[in-house]
Order: C-alpha cells, then sequence, then structure tokens
C-alpha cells in the first residue's frame, strides 16, 4: 500500500487527471477524495481553470511589418553576398582576363610560321649545296689556291651535310 | 522564392505566438519571428515540409532563449524598464479579463525552460505530444511531466 496520503496521492496526480491519463481506478479514487477534500477540490479547480484560461489564449497574427522586414533583409543579405563574391572573385578574374588577352593576342595573331619544307625542295637545297662546293673545290685547284679538301670536307661539307640529315627525316615522313 | 513564400505564410503566425507568449511583448516576438524566418532562408529550405514545422518552432525557441541571454546582459549594465502592457485592450474585452490575461501572461514569462515552452505549445498551440517531443527534441513521457509540472509552476506563481 502507497504510504502518501490522500491528498499528496491525489495533488500529484491532479494534472493528469484533467488530461484524461488516469486509468479508470485512479480516476475513480481521486474523483471520491475531491469529494470529500475540501482543500483537494478546490485544488482541482484551480488547475481545471488554468487549463481553460490557457487554452483561452488566442492565436495571435503576425504582423505584415515582419514581412517586409525579413524582405529587405534578405534583399540587403543578397546585395551583400555579391559585393562579397565580386571582392573575392575581382582580383583572380582581373588575372584570368589580362591572362586571356594575351592568349587572345597569340592566338589570333601569332608569329608568322615558315611553311613547311617539302622532300623536294630539300633535296634540291642539297644538290645546289654540293654542286656550290664542288665549284668551289674546282675554282680552288684552278686558281693553285692552299685550300685543301681535307679542310672542307670535315669543316665545310660534313656540318652542313649533318644540319640537311637532321632536316630530311621530319620532312620525309 | 515560391516554395519559401509559402513556407512563411504556412508558419509565421505560430512563430509569432510562440515568440509573443514566450517574451512577452509584440516587440520582441516581432524580432524573433523574423530572425526564424531568415534562418528559414539561410538554411532550412534543404529540408522536406514535413521536417519544417519542428525545425522552426526548435529554432524560434532557442532564438527567444539567445534573446533573453542578450537581455540579461544588457540588464545588467542598463537600469531595467516595467515590462510593457502584453494584451492591448479593447473595449470588447472586460477589464477583468485583461487583468487575468496579463497576469497570466507575466507569469508565463516566468517559467523555466523547458516547463514554458511547453506549456504555450501544448495549451496555447494546441501541439500533440509527438509535436512537441519532435521540436524539442525530448522523450514524449518527458514532456508530459514537464507539462504538469509547468502548470503546477504556473499556478503556485499566480498565487503569489
Amino acid at each position: 500500500m502507497p504510504s502518501t496520503s490522500p491528498c499528496s496521492w491525489t495533488q500529484e496526480r491532479i494534472e493528469a487527471y484533467i488530461d484524461g491519463e488516469l486509468t479508470p481506478v485512479e480516476q475513480g479514487r481521486l474523483e471520491a477524495h475531491a469529494a470529500t477534500c475540501a482543500a483537494c477540490a478546490a485544488e482541482l479547480e484551480d488547475a481545471r481553470r488554468l487549463v481553460g484560461e490557457l487554452r483561452d489564449l488566442p492565436a495571435l497574427t503576425c504582423p505584415d511589418a515582419v514581412s517586409q522586414a525579413l524582405q529587405d533583409r534578405i534583399y540587403r543579405t543578397r546585395q551583400d553576398r555579391w559585393r562579397t563574391a565580386a571582392r573575392r572573385w575581382y582580383a583572380p578574374l582581373a588575372a584570368a582576363a589580362v591572362l586571356a588577352l594575351i592568349a587572345g593576342y597569340h592566338l589570333f595573331d601569332p608569329e608568322p610560321v615558315p611553311p613547311a619544307f617539302s622532300p623536294k625542295e630539300v633535296a634540291q637545297a642539297r644538290r645546289q649545296v654540293e654542286w656550290t662546293l664542288a665549284y668551289l673545290s674546282d675554282l680552288n685547284s684552278r686558281m693553285g689556291t692552299t685550300v685543301r679538301d681535307d679542310v672542307i670536307q670535315p669543316h665545310l661539307v660534313q656540318p652542313l651535310r649533318l644540319n640537311l640529315d637532321a632536316i630530311l627525316p621530319v620532312q620525309t615522313m | 522564392m515560391g516554395r519559401f513564400r509559402r513556407l512563411c505564410q504556412e508558419h509565421r503566425d505560430r512563430i509569432y505566438t510562440f515568440a509573443f507568449y514566450y517574451m512577452g511583448n509584440r516587440e520582441d516576438a516581432e524580432d524573433i519571428t523574423q530572425e526564424v524566418l531568415f534562418r528559414l532562408w539561410h538554411h532550412g529550405l534543404r529540408m522536406d515540409d514535413e521536417g519544417v514545422a519542428a525545425w522552426l518552432t526548435r529554432v524560434a525557441r532557442n532564438a527567444c532563449l539567445d534573446a533573453l541571454r542578450q537581455r540579461s546582459r544588457y540588464r545588467s549594465v542598463v537600469s531595467t524598464q516595467d515590462p510593457e502592457p502584453i494584451l492591448q485592450r479593447t473595449p470588447a474585452v472586460e477589464a477583468d479579463d485583461v487583468d487575468l490575461r496579463r497576469q497570466l501572461e507575466a507569469a508565463l514569462t516566468r517559467l523555466e525552460s523547458p516547463l514554458r515552452e511547453i506549456v504555450i505549445m501544448r495549451e496555447i498551440q494546441d501541439l500533440s505530444y509527438r509535436e512537441i517531443s519532435q521540436s524539442l527534441e525530448l522523450p514524449l513521457n518527458t514532456v508530459k511531466v514537464y507539462l504538469h509540472r509547468g502548470r503546477r509552476r504556473l499556478r503556485a506563481l499566480l498565487q503569489e
């Protein structure tokens, strides 16, 4: 058996009684006690009245000024965000724009690139060089000069030939 | 903006009512409603509509607590003023009723958290225990216990 007094037991359960949360047995016990105890009956009445008064408090309508102030605030926030983003991206965007201008200048107004040699042109150039060297050699011997073949070959003919050989495979592929 | 506007229209009166009874004056209620709806715009539009109501209540409650903290800091350095009348006097409302409601509203603002928000949400806004439980992230039985405790405390405050 519970050791609490009937008044304590009742007062601990008044709120649950008002909300209909007691079992039928508990409900009967509380009502029976309240019928014989003026203090608990008054307490129960106070509790009921308070709940009634609370539930009578009106739901309110939000003033239109709140919506207007909210719209203004959102507008200002968007402006601030835009300005912040503009500041954050201004320097990189400016740098990117300068780079784009430079790249565009080179892309659309490039240095003239010499046309590629054809194998035929290279072969003709080789023949002209060899003819020139042969002519120089012949002239050298007819004039009796002392420039020797073993000087002309390694120092003039071979470097020219090497250069031509370097060009030829690229052009002929 | 369409969804945001719709959500504002659906929830602003409820937020305003909650803030008004929590703070006890219209000016704070307006500021808090604006703050809560701004946070909805700023953060909350990613959630689905079902979660919005509980989220808004939670944000409103936190905004009220923040405002009270700021107010207590402000009042610690500035002289306190008498609280402004909560209920507007209208001819249709009897003087006794006005007095009673003022007393009740003043007593509400003296309830501790979370008793205050639970009494407001349950008794004035008629939210279910489940909705309160979700909004405040409290177990359902705890909400019931706090509600009963809050009403008992209110009765005591009104009898002082």
